[in-house]
């Protein structure tokens, strides 16, 4: 369970996420994510650092609530882009960074529009790093697997290949832009 | 070492009415032998606990703190502490500009419990309107204070924040 402070800082780094996502979302898929997502965050680590500060412990007001519980909620707020977060709070002391499309030690971003019909794309920078996320058409995808075939919404990863495959079920249709997030 | 004159203020969440200056002044001056406070508000009245006549409040210089009963709502002050000697003769004197918001960030932090107490409220047309205005309030009134110690421009903010949380059930 993330601490008070923890949460506060996965927080901000969601904020920053979530804002970044949307612009991206409205020219490329029509707009599918809550356009007040940033701003809740906003509005609501700004009352759990206020909260913490304090040490708020077993609550305040008409509906006192424990401090965790509070920063539980924030954490729930944070949504798909926590895993991201978390990922670039433990990079962060270390000088791990973002780097879009290059190279470097820390997160890195790729996307490929897939061909129609199938069920595989290989990422050939990303080979023998982790996935730690994946998208199809701006949906996250489901469970990501390391090994066995992957049914419904999952994918597999193959690291020593970088290929990332999907159900056969719902293989990509025509130029279905795919993102991933490596490490 | 000459004194170099310097003080923190701090309020609590749950005593909202009482602001503590503490000196963390360094140095030192043998002819120092009092101190005082002066709580300038955005109306340029001074403000003192009840009871005082004076427009400002004598702090002993044995006191590293001094805890001020005050405040009835949020509030920007200027405030300037001065140490002089037993004459009346300013030695050293520093003023700084804060807002102290306690009771306003309380009942802000009371609104997020609520919605952790139930998330259906957040569906309310006039929550989240209504809860980011009184956090762009507060932040105006932060920033007045740390970009231009502009406490009449703070004060103006933390009223409009304290009319949401004073009515807030017709807000809410």
């Amino acid at each position: 369970m993330a601490t008070p402070s923890e949460v506060i800082s996965l927080a901000k780094i969601s904020e920053y996420l979530w804002n970044s996502s949307i612009p991206k979302e409205r020219v490329f898929f029509n707009g599918t994510i809550d356009p007040r997502k940033p701003v809740q965050l906003y509005m609501e680590w700004k009352a759990l650092q206020y909260g913490n500060d304090q040490n708020l412990i077993n609550g305040t007001g008409d509906n006192p609530q424990t401090l965790q519980g509070v920063a539980n909620y924030v954490y729930a707020l944070c949504g798909a882009k926590i895993g991201i977060a978390q990922e670039i709070l433990n990079n962060g002391s270390s000088g791990g960074s973002v780097v879009p499309g290059g190279g470097g030690q820390g997160v890195r971003e790729y996307s490929k529009f897939a061909v129609e019909g199938t069920a595989s794309i290989t990422f050939s920078e990303a080979v023998n790093t982790t996935l730690l996320y994946a998208s199809r058409g701006g949906i996250d995808v489901g469970t990501i697997l390391t090994s066995g075939v992957p049914t419904a919404n999952q994918v597999s990863w193959n690291s020593s290949t970088g290929t990332l495959t999907v159900s056969s079920d719902v293989a990509f249709y025509l130029n279905e832009f795919v993102r991933i997030l490596v490490k | 070492m000459p004194i170099s004159p310097n003080f923190t203020a701090s309020q609590n969440s749950g005593t909202p009415n009482i602001i503590t200056l503490t000196d963390t002044s360094t140095g030192s001056d043998g002819t120092i032998s009092k101190r005082r406070v002066y709580l300038l508000q955005s109306d340029g009245t001074y403000l003192v606990p009840t009871g005082t006549s004076t427009s400002f409040i004598e702090w002993n210089l044995a006191d590293v703190s001094i805890s001020l009963n005050v405040l009835t709502q949020d509030s920007a002050l200027s405030i300037t502490v001065q140490w002089l000697t037993s004459a009346n003769t300013v030695v050293a004197n520093k003023t700084t500009s804060f807002a102290f918001t306690a009771y306003n960030e309380t009942f802000y932090y009371g609104l997020t419990e609520s919605q952790v107490a139930n998330a259906n409220l957040t569906a309310s047309t006039n929550w989240y309107q209504t809860k980011m205005i009184l956090r762009v309030e507060l932040d105006s009134a932060y920033q007045a204070i740390s970009f231009a110690s502009d406490i009449f421009s703070a004060q103006s903010a933390l009223n409009r924040a304290t009319f949401i949380s004073t009515n807030s059930s017709f807000f809410f």
